[in-house]
């Protein structure tokens, strides 16, 4: 006869279900859908249900594989708003989740979703909630993470929808065990994500000009002079047409059968039957850039200067999947440089790279306008190089010191969250070593030198702490000597974080580690002192983790630049090719 | 349906291990923010 263990693993386990609570922009949906892609093909019996605003729900209910989309209830006045509220919650209780994932940005409906986060239940919760404080808190550490740097301000490498694919996958893996083994062979994105809908397309562009090639243009995120990049795409590849959508206006839009307008107010549908018969998309920050990531059209996308010149926050929210170009521009955005960089790329399978985008640039008379711009091609990291999106740049301006400490916070995030780090030797392999950048990582490595310093010095006082907090149990009778030495190690620790801050001033790229410090003390849990104790001491230990990482690096970076002695045979070796 | 914060409390409280104190101040709370987001989107149409 089984025992009852035996009998529970012979019956089919009932699906996980799980609860995505986006109540976001556009955007945020539309890139959720692309983790959740990646999630369901790693779990395919897993039940996806997502909370979104009204906003979201023609994207989500059109994808195969939702199992329900779930809306706020709607049309409240001050006389029914806790009826009608407490109603739809407890027809939303009754789902019983396993997991509840709130994945909603740092927006004005943060609050919203924490609310909604905290009152329903789940036996296992992931993202921001609402504290009994009516302040705003993280389960897990990778929702910290988001806070500290991505919403922080702080420019890391990880994309969006591969932060939160990562979180919810972390969570299942703990929860649910390794996907099947099968699962996961297929790509991520596809251009039939979305279930077809049948529909009429609107009047001009069903008699568009056959036998041409499309680009879609997103009207909202169109530059001032995008009308003279069309002019440039019509003049030169009389194989292409151009289909502006979405709200907005394009100033001087060129008068061509080629240029078609839909109507602004173009429904999600209409536009999805667009884009399936669209080459590329162009476009800035835009919904429609991650609509077409989740349908694989390509796209060219540009971005501005934002809080600095050549700034990296747009790779969290760029385009996802292969493919995709970005045109960073340092000041305003050219046509020229936008039209050659697009047309080199619209042309690879012509060329298959025999031309390089420099040689490209000086053919078009525009070379100089590559001191001003930057260019990236994104591509998805094989998983033994860690996965994700990642932006490699392909041409333009160099800024090596920015490359470099954005490489390295990434780095941080992957050590301490998945684990896995690829190896220096091979990553400092690939760096391109000038006086400047060694100048900039040397002083840099002071800095680092200091605050290790004050971290290792903070980490001991918290542990002094800990054993001192622990000694009484009940918190609330204590000798004066104890009290006072807890008073003490307390006064310290606020110092050293107040020491950190002023080498920080002094060295802002260090500031991310003090952003991710005081995040994880925001979210102290415990209700003990030497429970809050062991956390800070926890909180600091990863600071370390980081700060050893970034020594390892500025040492191994300095050391690749020292002068090495090279072997005669070698360098005569080396002359003999010269003269050959 | 449930339109009884007792009975709402009582079947959040059945889940076993998230049981929020504060049921009634995060349901008010929650009926708040939707009904300000109603009225800044009804407040954003008529500017338009």
């Amino acid at each position: 006869m089984n025992t009852p263990v035996e009998t529970a693993r012979q019956e089919p386990r009932r699906p996980l279900e799980l609860l995505i609570v986006q109540m976001g922009s556009l955007s945020e949906v539309l890139r959720s859908l692309m983790a959740l892609k990646a999630v369901k093909q790693l779990y395919p019996a897993i039940r996806v249900r997502m909370l979104v605003r009204s906003e979201g729900v023609d994207p989500v209910s059109r994808v195969e594989w939702m199992d329900e989309v779930l809306t706020l209830p709607q049309g409240l006045n001050r006389e029914n708003a806790l009826q009608s509220v407490a109603s739809w919650l407890g027809t939303v209780v009754e789902r019983k989740f396993d997991i509840l994932a709130n994945w909603t940005g740092n927006g004005p409906t943060s609050r919203m979703a924490s609310i909604a986060t905290s009152l329903i239940p789940a036996i296992v919760k992931l993202g921001d909630h609402f504290r009994e404080d009516s302040s705003q808190g993280s389960f897990d550490a990778w929702s910290m993470y988001r806070h500290a740097w991505s919403q922080g301000g702080v420019e890391q490498d990880i994309h969006e929808t591969d932060l939160v694919t990562t979180q919810l996958l972390t969570a299942l893996q703990i929860h649910a065990g390794e996907p099947a083994q099968d699962a996961g062979n297929h790509q991520v994105t596809s251009r039939y994500f979305f279930k077809t809908v049948s529909l009429e397309s609107p009047d001009n562009w069903t008699r568009r000009p056959k036998g041409l090639k499309w680009v879609a243009i997103s009207a909202s995120s169109a530059p001032t002079r995008m009308s003279e990049w069309m002019e440039r795409v019509l003049r030169r590849n009389p194989d292409y047409g151009m289909v502006v959508v979405g709200p907005g206006d394009i100033r001087d839009l060129p008068d061509s059968p080629r240029v078609i307008r839909l109507d602004p107010s173009t429904g999600f549908d209409t536009t999805l039957s667009v884009f399936s018969q669209c080459a590329w998309l162009c476009a800035g920050a835009d919904p429609l850039v991650d609509l077409a990531s989740l349908v694989n059209l390509r796209v060219f996308y540009s971005t501005g200067p934002e809080v600095r010149e050549f700034g990296l926050k747009w790779a969290e929210t760029g385009p996802y999947g292969n493919g995709h170009v970005v045109l960073a521009a340092s000041k305003e955005w050219d046509p020229d440089a936008a039209y050659a960089a697009w047309s080199y790329y619209q042309s690879e399978w012509f060329h298959k790279n025999s031309l390089t985008l420099q040689g490209h640039f000086d053919h078009l008379g525009c070379n100089r306008q590559l001191e001003t711009v930057q260019i990236y091609k994104s591509r998805i990291r094989p998983s033994n190089e860690g996965g994700g999106v990642c932006y490699e740049q392909t041409a333009g301006a160099i800024r090596e010191f920015e490359a470099w400490i954005y490489r390295v916070r990434g780095q941080m995030a992957r050590a301490w969250f998945c684990g896995w780090l690829p190896e220096l030797e091979q990553e400092a392999a690939k760096l391109t070593l000038s006086s400047a950048l060694i100048k900039r990582i040397r002083s840099l490595r002071d800095s680092v030198q200091v605050i290790s310093q004050i971290v290792g010095g903070a980490s001991g006082t918290a542990r002094e702490l800990e054993t001192l907090a622990s000694r009484n149990r009940n918190g609330h009778l204590m000798t004066v000597e104890d009290r006072e030495a807890i008073e003490s190690c307390g006064k310290k620790l606020l110092e050293m974080e107040a020491l950190i801050g002023r080498v920080t001033r002094v060295e802002p790229e260090l500031e991310c580690l003090l952003k991710w410090y005081r995040q994880r003390i925001h979210n102290l849990e415990s209700q003990t002192l030497s429970g809050m104790a062991k956390e800070t001491i926890q909180a600091l230990d990863l600071m370390i983790e980081g700060m050893d990482l970034l020594n390892a690096w500025t040492t191994k970076t300095l050391e690749l630049a020292r002068p090495r002695a090279v072997d005669s045979s070698q360098a005569e070796g080396r002359g003999q090719g010269l003269t050959n | 349906m449930v339109a009884d914060i007792e009975l709402l409390q009582g079947k959040i409280i059945q889940d076993p291990d998230q049981r929020p104190k504060n049921t009634l101040q995060l349901v008010e709370e929650l009926a708040l923010e939707i009904l300000t987001a109603e009225e800044l989107a009804v407040a954003a149409r008529e500017a338009v």
